[in-house]
C-alpha cells in the first residue's frame, strides 16, 4: 500500500503531459457546464441575466462555475 | 541495392526534444501498432515464417481465424518482452513453445521451417525491433547515436524471450544493419503467402461493417510503413505524394502525442502485461 503511494507521489509528467492531461478532463467538464446552463440549471435565481457583454460573461461564467452553482442550487431549495 | 531499399526514409519528422537514455519501452506508445499489419508481412517475407505461418495447424492462434485473438496475444508478447520481468518471461516463452511444437514442415512443405529455428526467430525479432525504431523516432524525432544504442540493446528481449540467444543479435546498432541488409537478401515471396497477407491488408477476417470503412486506412500506413524492398515483394504501390501525406500525418501525430500521458499512451501494453499475469496466477492459457 505504501509503496503504491509512494510510486505514485513519485509519478513525473512533462509540462506538454499535464497540458494534454488538463485538456482532457476539461471536455467533460465543460460539456456538463453547458449542458447545465442549456437546461437553466438554476432554477432558484436567473443567474443568466443582463444584455449584451454582461450576458455572454454571465453565460461563460455559468458554464464554468457549474460545480458552484450546482451546490448552491441545491443548499438553497 | 542500398540501405534506402531496406528501411523507410523519412524527409520530414519531429524534432528530437531531449537526449535523456531511451529504451524500447519508449516506444510502446498506442500509435505504434500502427505499423502492426507491415511488420507482419515483414516477417512473413522470410519463406521459412511465411510458410510457417500459412500452413500452421494450430488454428487457435491463426491470424485469418481468431484475428482478435492473435492480435491479444501479439501485443502481449512484445508488452512481456519489453516491460514484463523475467517470470514473464518465462511463463510467456513456456506457453509459446507449447504451440510452436506443431509448427514445422511437412513433406509436402514447399520450403523446410520450424518454429523453433534460432535464425527465423532471430529474423523475426529483428522485425519487430525495425518496427519499433521507426514508430518510436516517427514520434519522437531521430535519436542521438548513443540513445540508439541505449535502444537497440534494450529491444533484445523480444527475440531472448523465445529462443533468440543474445550472442545472436549483432552487438552495435551499426552491426545491426549489416545483419538486416544480409537478411533482406532471403526475402522471397510467392503468390501463397503473398494471398495470404492480402486477405490480411483486406481485412477479410474481420466483420466487413467494422473491417470495410479502415481498409484504405490500413493499406495507406501498412504500406507507408514497409521498406522497398517489402513493396516490392507484395506487389504494392507507393508514391511521393502518400510518402509526403505520410510524414505530414506523423507530424501531427507526433505532435498530439507528446501531450498525451504515459498512461493514455501506453496504458494499453500495461493493461495487456496485468492479463498475462493474472491468466498465469488462474493458470489460464496464455496463448
Amino acid at each position: 500500500m505504501l509503496t503504491s503511494v509512494r510510486k505514485l507521489l513519485a509519478f513525473e509528467m512533462t509540462i506538454a503531459e499535464w497540458i494534454g492531461t488538463a485538456a482532457i478532463l476539461a471536455v467533460p467538464y465543460v460539456i456538463v457546464g453547458m449542458v447545465w446552463t442549456a437546461v437553466g440549471g438554476d432554477p432558484v435565481g436567473d443567474h443568466i441575466g443582463g444584455q449584451g457583454q454582461s450576458r455572454i460573461l454571465s453565460i461563460l461564467g455559468s458554464i464554468v462555475s457549474w460545480p458552484v452553482l450546482l451546490v448552491s442550487t441545491v443548499c438553497m431549495t | 541495392m542500398t540501405a534506402t531499399d531496406f528501411r523507410i526514409t523519412i524527409h520530414r519528422r519531429t524534432a528530437r526534444w531531449d537526449t535523456e537514455p531511451v529504451t524500447a519501452a519508449d516506444a510502446l506508445d498506442f500509435w505504434s501498432f500502427a505499423a502492426g499489419a507491415a511488420n507482419v508481412i515483414m516477417q512473413l517475407s522470410r519463406p521459412g515464417v511465411g510458410y510457417g505461418v500459412v500452413e500452421s495447424k494450430v488454428d487457435s492462434g491463426n491470424l485469418l481465424k481468431h484475428p482478435w485473438k492473435r492480435a491479444r496475444t501479439t501485443f502481449q508478447y512484445i508488452a512481456v518482452a519489453v516491460l514484463g520481468t523475467s517470470e514473464d518471461r518465462a511463463a510467456f516463452r513456456e506457453a509459446v513453445n507449447t504451440a510452436h511444437r506443431h509448427v514445422k514442415s511437412g513433406p509436402d512443405s514447399p520450403v523446410r521451417y520450424n518454429a523453433f529455428d534460432r535464425d527465423l526467430q532471430m529474423w523475426v525479432a529483428a522485425c519487430l525491433f525495425v518496427g519499433l525504431e521507426d514508430t518510436y523516432q516517427l514520434l519522437r524525432g531521430q535519436m542521438t547515436a548513443e540513445q540508439s544504442e541505449q535502444f537497440y540493446r534494450s529491444a533484445w528481449t523480444l527475440g531472448t524471450t523465445l529462443q533468440v540467444g543474445e550472442d545472436q543479435w549483432p552487438p552495435t546498432r551499426a552491426e545491426f544493419d549489416e545483419y538486416w541488409a544480409q537478411a533482406c537478401g532471403r526475402i522471397a515471396m510467392d503468390d501463397r503467402v503473398r494471398d495470404y497477407l492480402l486477405d490480411l491488408l483486406n481485412l477479410r477476417m474481420i466483420n466487413p461493417v467494422l473491417g470495410l470503412p479502415f481498409r484504405p486506412l490500413l493499406k495507406f500506413l501498412t504500406v507507408g510503413f514497409l521498406a522497398p524492398v517489402f513493396r516490392d515483394a507484395m506487389g504494392v504501390q507507393w508514391s511521393d505524394f502518400r510518402q509526403s501525406l505520410f510524414e505530414r500525418l506523423f507530424q501531427l501525430v507526433a505532435f498530439a502525442n507528446r501531450f498525451l500521458p504515459v498512461f493514455i499512451r501506453q496504458g494499453g501494453s500495461y493493461v495487456l502485461l496485468a492479463d498475462v499475469r493474472r491468466r498465469v496466477r488462474r493458470q489460464r492459457a496464455l496463448v
